[in-house]
């Protein structure tokens, strides 16, 4: 668009998407609630919507559209980042919001959609350019990518326009499924037109891992195996899983977090510099990290990966019930709720570097973070008990709930005596730039828009990380897991986790957030 | 009852001016020595260094109201805000420093630390950044932000604007709106430091607003055919700027301009040379809340004649485009947040220069000079 317009080419800061209609299949869903549909009303708020643009929501639920905006309405009045909400703008969004009930297996769900299209195309000037948003537990996706392809609404074939797809997460349950599922979606869609989101890459303080490592000149020749004696990935979760039991029974922690989350964010943490940001030559760094990832098989994975499940146990000062007494658990569940796992990177610049990463439920708090644990300095000249109190260097990059980098180094402590102890130095996204942190939807929205995959997994990424986690889903469904539950809630993990991280190096230890 | 107790308040809230007086050698130890208060209870306040911001004022009931504007900053508050009072001299030279830390608690539950230093001085000209230099963080950018119209050609204006990275106006209190808008675009080409005006960036969702229907059905490519703008304006600066926008965007060269002056308004006509024809143009001072009250551009299209009208209802923003042959479309969205009126903090968050303003200035001081044949 903007080639076209000179009156927006050299404008600071913002991207103008060109004119496009969205379709949300799922669109009465908990997502769509949630985080969807906010992101699109304040995207309109701060006029970053196109103005020839429109929404037709679809799912099975029954709403006329005066209901959905209704509902909508209420989702955006809870879930919305900015409040109260504008009611003007609301209603200038809402008008331009539409539902349409049917079953993904319906054709004529596709062609009503279709006929609403052709109408945005026609009355709003949306211009033949569309987004189909799969909103979808897995199962509903083939059904609806075949939909769309049939009813020649959108796919290949497209040619009065764009035609993009969003597929969220899972991408697959295994790898299988996820291959089977990418031969399905590339039959209809190109490669190029298929975004699949992974929240955690909108993230301001996750793109800030790009701007750290890339825009500052002193970390990156220490950021190597010389320097570096391990990686630690967190992401951690005080919550349970809420009412999210018969997607987590066949899911797990490994599939939930490890397989998309951590290895997308430690593929930034590990990628060698880009040549350009274009989208792809960001794409093929991160991809080759994934690749690098040593697989773990067979009685291999027993040493290097440790499951756990919460049982009953106190978090935030309140008493919570274990994982198998939670509401649609099996009461001899074995599913993960916890995964720590010792990783490596066979390349040049990560050679005998480990690399631990942990996610859990019901853990003591919310945190997502890495750290590049330092190695020691080679010589400490001041005498044991001067420096007791001294660690090695840390760079914690958070990610969140408390966005900024803390670097911890050693200081004199004030006095005659020459001691020394570690100290912490803080930068927080909150109180520097203090401005209020776009949600990731709308950032991820906006980019597929505009037509910007860098913040999205490309299929060998995807493919590539179920490649190193199905080895271990193969080895756990042959082998006898642990006594679960092996940690009890609000306690950070099994203690086998904290044996994985010290066994090579005692004193080595996971951080506490 | 501590600084940090006396501060406290949400923002907008008036601020409680409880700023110590110190000499200017001891200002960094006396704002250590409150950050420290109660560090035993509450931990000491620090926040990573971002910016300086230096107002200049020209009396002491401007900074009061420079230091209101800064405290609805909130959380985008530079580090250190210095405000510096520059009166004439007079008789003795003198110079009398207050300063205290400042705490906000941002709506997310953040905390927010800043200092702000006020200086009062009657010392010569030449020897202001002697005065200023050592109160500003070092290594950090400066931006100036000048109350008022800036005195262009004095040396205050050059010794101050020669230690800044930005100067910031709002050309919307200037004392004769557009004949200073003219001196500052004359002031802009030749000074090395970025400028930017307040009302260019109030202007930002109006520019976003009246840009977007060019990219894509029925104005896609129309642009070169706008064949007259009309622009209501509170601030006649702001109508200046936009259609000076415009004629630097779209490669109009100016034709005619003159002012229509009566006792109810000010009308700047114009007729530029466009790529397929003419435009004409009109900026007509009104009555009103913002920027702008009203917008509208007629272009020709294909199909016919075409409108795009933004207006400005208390609160939002509203474009219609209209188009023969055309369901006619309209759209509400927001504006800037009512606790930065003024759109200081947009500015601050920009440290490059901005070209599309620079290119925007030219000609709307064209426009302006107009008034003064």
């Amino acid at each position: 668009m903007s080639a076209d317009n000179p009156l927006v080419v050299g404008e600071r800061v913002r991207a103008t998407s060109p004119p496009n209609a969205m379709v949300i299949f799922g669109g009465s869903g908990d997502l769509a609630h949630r985080k969807i549909v906010p992101a699109l009303y304040n995207l309109e708020l701060h006029r970053l919507l196109p103005q020839n643009f429109g929404v037709i929501g679809s799912s099975r639920t029954p709403f006329s559209d005066e209901e959905y905006r209704r509902d909508m309405r209420k989702a955006v009045e809870e879930f919305s980042r900015t409040q109260p909400i504008q009611s003007q703008v609301w209603e200038s969004f809402a008008s331009r919001l539409h539902y349409i009930a049917g079953s993904s297996a319906d054709p004529d769900t596709y062609a009503r959609v279709g006929d609403l299209l052709e109408r945005f195309d026609r009355d709003l000037g949306t211009d033949g350019n569309r987004l189909f948003y799969l909103s979808l537990i897995p199962k509903l996706f083939p059904d609806t990518v075949r939909g769309i392809g049939k009813s020649g609404i959108g796919g290949r074939g497209w040619d009065r326009g764009w035609c993009r797809i969003v597929a969220e997460k899972p991408f697959g349950h295994d790898l299988a499924s996820a291959r089977e599922l990418q031969a399905l979606v590339t039959e209809v869609f190109a490669e190029e037109d298929v975004f699949r989101i992974d929240h955690y890459l909108g993230k301001e303080s996750v793109q800030n891992i790009i701007a750290f490592r890339f825009a500052n000149g002193i970390y990156e020749p220490v950021w190597n195996h010389h320097y570096v004696d391990h990686l630690q990935v967190t992401v951690a979760e005080s919550l349970g899983i809420e009412h999210r039991a018969n997607f987590y029974e066949t899911a797990g922690a490994i599939r939930d977090i490890v397989q998309n989350h951590i290895l997308q964010v430690l593929a930034l943490v590990a990628m060698e510099p880009p040549s350009t940001f274009e989208p792809e030559d960001v794409r093929n760094e991160r991809a080759k990290v994934l690749k690098a990832l040593r697989r773990w098989e067979g009685e291999e994975v027993d040493k290097q990966v440790v499951r756990g499940q919460y049982g009953p146990g106190w978090v935030e000062g309140k008493p919570v019930p274990g994982y198998r007494e939670e509401p649609d658990v099996a009461p001899d569940s074995t599913v993960e709720t916890y995964v720590a796992a010792e990783f490596r990177i066979d390349n040049w610049r990560w050679a005998g570097t480990p690399i631990f990463v942990r996610t859990g439920k019901r853990l003591p708090k919310r945190t997502t973070e890495v750290v590049v644990q330092f190695k020691a300095a080679p010589h400490l000249p001041f005498g044991q008990a001067a420096q007791d109190g001294l660690e090695p260097n840390a760079l914690v990059l958070r990610i969140q709930p408390d966005e900024g980098i803390t670097m911890k180094f050693g200081a004199k402590v004030p006095g005659p005596s020459l001691e020394v102890r570690s100290v912490n130095m803080d930068f927080s996204y909150g109180t520097s730039f203090a401005d209020d942190l776009p949600d990731a939807y709308e950032r991820l929205l906006l980019d597929v828009m505009v037509g910007d995959p860098t913040l999205f997994p490309r299929w060998d990424s995807v493919e590539l990380a179920w490649q190193v986690i199905q080895p271990i889903l193969d080895r756990w469904a042959v082998s006898d897991p642990p006594e679960l539950p092996n940690y009890d809630a609000g306690e950070w993990g099994p203690k086998a986790a904290d044996e994985l991280i010290a066994r090579n190096r005692p004193g080595r230890r996971w951080r506490r957030p | 009852m501590s600084h940090r107790t006396a501060l406290a308040g949400g923002r907008g809230e008036p601020p409680a001016f409880s700023l110590e007086p110190v000499a200017l050698g001891e200002v960094d130890q006396l704002l250590e020595r409150q950050r420290r208060q109660d560090e035993d209870t509450n931990g000491m306040l620090v926040r990573a260094s971002v910016s300086n911001l230096v107002v200049v004022c020209h009396d002491r009931p401007a900074s009061r109201q420079a230091l209101v504007a800064v405290e609805r900053l909130g959380q985008r508050a530079p580090s250190r805000c210095v405000v510096l009072i520059a009166e004439p001299p007079a008789g003795r030279e003198d110079v009398r420093t207050w300063a205290r830390v400042v705490e906000r608690q941002t709506d997310a539950g953040s905390k927010v630390v800043w200092d702000e230093v006020v200086v009062q001085t009657t010392v010569p000209p030449r020897h202001l950044v002697a005065v200023v230099l050592p109160l500003l963080l070092p290594e950090l950018p400066v931006f100036t932000w000048w109350t008022g119209t800036p005195p262009f050609d004095d040396e205050v204006f050059n010794e101050l604007t020669e230690v800044s990275d930005r100067l910031i106006v709002d050309s919307a209190a200037f004392a004769g709106p557009p004949a200073d808008l003219a001196r500052l675009a004359r002031t802009a080409a030749a000074i090395s430091p970025a400028v930017s005006d307040c009302v260019w960036g109030r202007l930002t969702p109006w520019r976003e607003l009246l840009a977007a229907p060019f990219g894509g059905p029925p104005l896609r490519g129309a642009h070169d055919r706008i064949r007259s703008v009309a622009v209501d304006a509170v601030e006649p600066t702001a109508g200046l700027e936009l259609v000076g926008w415009f004629a630097s965007r779209l490669g109009w060269e100016l034709d005619e301009a003159r002012l229509a002056a009566d006792p109810a308004s000010d009308i700047w006509h114009a007729r530029w040379a466009t790529t397929s024809g003419v435009c004409d143009t009109m900026v007509t001072t009104s009555l009103g809340a913002g920027a702008l009250t009203k917008a509208s551009l007629r272009v020709d299209c294909d199909d016919g004649p075409a409108s795009i009208r933004v207006e400005a209802p208390p609160g939002l923003l509203v474009a219609t485009v209209a188009a023969t042959g055309h369901p006619t479309t309209r759209r509400r969205v927001g504006v800037a947040s009512a606790a930065d009126p003024i759109g200081l903090s947009g500015e601050l968050q920009v440290f490059g220069r901005d070209r599309i303003f620079e290119g925007a200035l030219a000609p709307a001081a064209a426009l302006a000079e107009a008034g003064s044949d």
